[in-house]
């Protein structure tokens, strides 16, 4: 058992009903260019940090082999998104991880299960709150 | 700022017209979309061409750095190779100096996942 406490939270976003989401900030190590992002987070997507075109453009300096590129199974088919290495932050939590963008189509903003699945989340649905957790201790458990 | 557009072909003129007033948009907002995606068009179409080339010489050279940069980041840049690094950041620094504003960096021998599923109600391309 452990012991966790809210460090920070964001009121849900987006339109109704509205979205959980997480503020995020993205640097890429080339230009040492930096963007806070306010992302939606999303059970539903297996990848990283989707990002829109434009913002893919500026972040995705250093970007994979075409071999490495993301091939995600929709119901409408599969989709490849370009991948470029980026860090990310997310309240103190640092992670070397990707920013995505489809190959074709202008893309959107979203937090997938990779990125997810490294972040301790509360979601405050009667609240409509977004927090992220940090471990306060371990509990012993009888 | 205001400029005057003289001898525009006048069946574009007209098409231009009704597509703005379709997208519920004035004439002016339409031609200013209009030109900067012919601009972003083709500083994309620079952008696609050298990441090509990258990897068409990542993809020459792919025997090459599986034998000697073992766990090392390979960099590209130009359609050329222009080193390896240790960390991600040395990687962006080799990129920097050769004047490079976007590169191609792979970490050799790293697994990285395929993919995955993407389930429907997110998905919006």
């Amino acid at each position: 058992m452990e012991l966790l406490r809210a460090v920070g939270c964001l009121q849900y976003g987006g339109p109704d009903p509205e979205s959980p989401v997480l503020e995020v900030r993205a640097k890429e190590s080339l230009l040492g260019r930096e963007k806070t992002i306010t992302a939606p987070i999303d059970t539903g997507f297996a990848g990283y940090l989707l990002v829109p075109r434009d913002l893919y453009a500026e972040l995705g300096t250093m970007e994979l082999p075409r071999e490495d590129f993301g091939i995600y199974s929709t119901m409408a088919g599969s989709v490849t998104l370009r991948r470029a290495e980026v860090k990310i932050s997310v309240g103190d939590k640092e992670l070397d991880t990707f920013i995505e963008t489809p190959l074709h189509g202008t893309g959107r903003m979203l937090l997938g299960r990779r990125i997810l699945s490294e972040l301790d989340l509360a979601l405050l649905g009667r609240n409509r709150m977004c927090c992220h957790l940090r471990s306060v201790r371990k509990l012993k458990t009888t | 700022m205001d400029v005057i557009v003289r001898g525009m072909d006048e069946r574009l003129h007209r098409k231009l017209k009704a597509e703005a007033a379709m997208r519920g948009i004035s004439l002016s907002r339409a031609l200013e979309q209009a030109v900067r995606a012919w601009l972003d068009s083709r500083q994309e179409k620079a952008a696609l061409d050298e990441n090509e080339a990258n990897n068409i010489a990542y993809e020459r050279m792919k025997d090459q750095l599986n034998r000697k940069y073992r766990d090392r980041y390979v960099v590209f840049g130009g359609g050329r190779f222009l080193g390896s690094a240790d960390t991600l950041e040395q990687a962006g620094a080799l990129a920097r100096a050769n004047a490079e504003r976007k590169a191609l960096v792979a970490k050799i021998g790293a697994k990285r996942p395929a993919g995955g599923e993407w389930l429907w109600s997110s998905l919006e391309l």
